[in-house]
């Protein structure tokens, strides 16, 4: 991905903040732009305040939460001023195949789109899943800002640094409005980024085994439950699907912290239209997981015994 | 002196204080460090440094807040003044800014969708309430007081009083930016706007840590009613999730251990704002503001600007004093050796009294 050393980078105090000022640096009152559902509800917030529109493109648990570039193109209006990609996302974990970004990319100049391409999971993958970055495809440098940082790979998150990449001319605008809303990112944590990026990166290979070993206890209970959910592809998550309990996720998530004391996340936060749904993350040790998971299962498992 | 013995330039354009963290703090940021502290933290700040502002607040400044919903940890002063803005001026309305503003505030206001108006100072550099309440009126949301103010001016008690009355006749949210608070070089007594009668209810007291040496550690505070910061600290999360981790540690060591420090480096000020002062005056500079606070000095530039060729040729190079709201002053930094500080007060002084002579005739 093209980047111009001395002004492509803007140093942030952490990804989500990068994200905010590239909303606001890009978007005019009354533009819209489209947004993946279910979705992290921060970037509506930062669309909202720069004076945006959010516009969901559903996703669907069947694809895994993949975003369909014709839904995409679909949801296009003449107010269309942005596409906002998140991959692997959150709350569902689903991964933005090659050939998804590939069509994305075309629909992106076809419709004279600004791309945020946040990339905050890029690092963690399962099952040979490809990450491929929207603004290393041809024609894209110019219309895409990379959002990044170092809190999920690199076990960061209390440092509060991370970076957007983008076009010099869209950098500057950035990184003056950094300066007005937080200046400088925390001197200690930019070194600390940098030991990250360049110190051994064996770290991510212990980081991934680790989260694969969490997920496979995750999925092979939920199996056993008979939930599905979309397959989680890259991150910590995996966005469940509680409707086989015939009671809604917000119910579901109550029942479980009441009766198996593990609290997971009802779908609705992350969008109205996913009351079915549950945000489950793998980020405590593996002990806790599996033994959170097996409170889980015996108290759905009673509910099923005969009396 | 002759050009062969005037060193390396005399860089005092530092936006500072520049004061370096202590040993004791930055140990104790290493110690969170190796305990774990590298995660996300509580959302509004570490329990243990709010109780500590909220104490500060109370015993140092007469503001009484509560800990738990009242102090919100803030990337630095700047996301506490941004937060606060964007909350209250997001539906417009205009910011009294009362001068000398710096420039960056002037464009805060105006990116957290607000208007506003600048509030001429003295020609002393001095924060006048009259000008204040004359651009007060019906379109005014709120006031956004540096108290010193930017160009290091101690803000009396009668003219906290009279902005006061201000805020209250026309109803504004009240935003005291007190970054310089530990930093007063004369009288450390000057209160703050929210202790003053009735002002508490409508005011947002903002802080840092730079007078403890942690400028680059990015820590800031806010504090007030709960009605007025919930929603700033919602936004904050919005924002940023947290507060910097290890540089919460290091407040809250800085807060621990940092008074007698604190009482050196702001003696250590005063008495290069003295000399330098005195340096610049024995050399015929005129308008020479002495700081009441903080760690600049401010002379009249006579009309040249920081990059003028007559001042880099005295090797002297000075900051704009048009960042602080005051064109056309050159801004000098105190974070300096004495006898730097002397030295450059001493060239700097010869040229700007040759062409202040100049524009006087």
């Amino acid at each position: 991905m093209p980047v111009d050393r001395d002004e492509g980078v803007v140093i942030t105090t952490g990804g989500q903040e990068g994200l905010f000022l590239v909303v606001q640096a890009l978007l005019q009152p009354g533009d819209e732009v489209l947004v993946p559902d279910p979705g992290y509800p921060s970037y509506d917030t930062a669309i909202r305040i720069a004076g945006g529109e959010p516009v969901k493109v559903g996703t669907r648990e069947e694809e895994a939460f993949d975003l369909d570039p014709a839904a995409v193109e679909a949801a296009i209006t003449p107010r269309s001023r942005m596409l906002l990609l998140v991959s692997p996302g959150n709350p569902t974990a689903g991964t933005i195949s090659p050939a998804h970004i590939r069509e994305l990319a075309r629909i992106a100049r076809r419709h004279d789109l600004w791309v945020i391409s946040d990339e905050i999971y890029e690092k963690l993958l399962y099952d040979d899943t490809e990450h491929l970055s929207i603004g290393s495809l041809p024609g894209m440098a110019e219309r895409t800002i990379t959002v990044n940082g170092f809190s999920k790979s690199y076990c960061m998150t209390g440092w509060r640094v991370g970076w957007v990449a983008g076009p010099v001319a869209v950098m500057r605008e950035v990184a003056r409005l950094k300066r007005l809303t937080s200046d400088a990112a925390p001197l200690v944590s930019q070194y600390a980024g940098i030991a990250a990026l360049t110190g051994p990166q064996d770290v991510l290979v212990e980081y991934s085994a680790i989260y694969a070993r969490r997920r496979r206890i995750v999925l092979d209970t939920l199996d056993r439950l008979g939930f599905s959910y979309g397959l989680p592809r890259g991150g910590f998550y995996v966005f469940l699907n509680g409707s086989s309990t015939g009671i809604s996720a917000g119910e579901l998530s109550l029942k479980l912290l009441r009766e198996a004391r593990v609290l997971i996340f009802p779908g609705t936060g992350f969008g109205p239209a996913w009351g079915d749904y549950m945000r489950l993350a793998w980020l405590a040790p593996e002990d806790r997981i599996a033994e959170a998971m097996a409170r889980v299962e015996a108290c759905l498992t009673s509910d099923k015994a005969p009396a | 002196m002759s050009a062969a013995t005037v060193p390396a330039t005399l860089d005092l354009s530092g936006r500072g204080p520049l004061r370096a963290t202590s040993a004791a703090v930055r140990h104790a940021a290493k110690a969170a460090l190796d305990a774990g502290a590298t995660h996300y933290t509580d959302r509004p700040g570490i329990a243990p440094l709010r109780e500590a502002i909220a104490v500060h607040l109370a015993g140092q400044r007469g503001i009484a807040v509560r800990p738990e919903t009242e102090v919100v940890v803030t990337c630095g002063l700047q996301e506490a003044l941004f937060v606060a803005l964007q909350v209250t001026l997001a539906g417009g309305g205009e910011a009294l800014l009362p001068g000398p503003v710096p420039r960056e505030d002037v464009e805060l206001v105006r990116f957290a969708g607000g208007t506003p108006r600048v509030a001429e100072p003295t020609a002393e550099l001095k924060t006048d309430p009259r000008a204040v309440a004359e651009l007060a009126g019906p379109h005014s949301r709120a006031l956004v007081l540096r108290s010193p103010n930017a160009a290091g001016c101690a803000l009396g008690q009668s003219v906290l009083e009279e902005l006061a009355a201000v805020v209250t006749e026309h109803d504004l949210a009240l935003f005291a930016v007190e970054p310089l608070a530990e930093l007063h070089l004369v009288d450390s007594t000057v209160p703050s706007m929210a202790a003053l009668p009735g002002l508490a209810p409508r005011t947002i007291t903002i802080g840092d840590f730079v007078a403890d040496g942690l400028a680059g550690w990015r820590v800031g505070f806010l504090a007030g009613p709960e009605e007025l910061v919930g929603p700033m600290r919602r936004l904050k999360q919005e924002l940023s999730i947290c507060s910097p981790a290890v540089s919460q540690h290091a407040a809250l060591a800085a807060m621990r251990t940092g008074a007698a420090g604190r009482a050196a480096y702001r003696e250590g000020l005063g008495l290069r704002a003295t000399l330098l002062a005195d340096a610049l005056t024995q050399a015929g500079a005129r308008g020479v503001v002495v700081p009441d606070a903080g760690a600049h000095l401010l002379v009249d530039g006579g009309g040249l600007r920081p990059d003028d060729p007559a001042i880099l040729a005295c090797g002297v190079r000075p900051g704009d004093g048009g960042e602080v709201g005051a064109p056309g002053f050159l801004r000098l930094s105190l974070d300096a050796e004495p006898a730097a500080l002397s030295q450059a007060g001493a060239l700097l002084g010869a040229v700007l009294a040759s062409t202040q002579h100049e524009e006087a005739r």
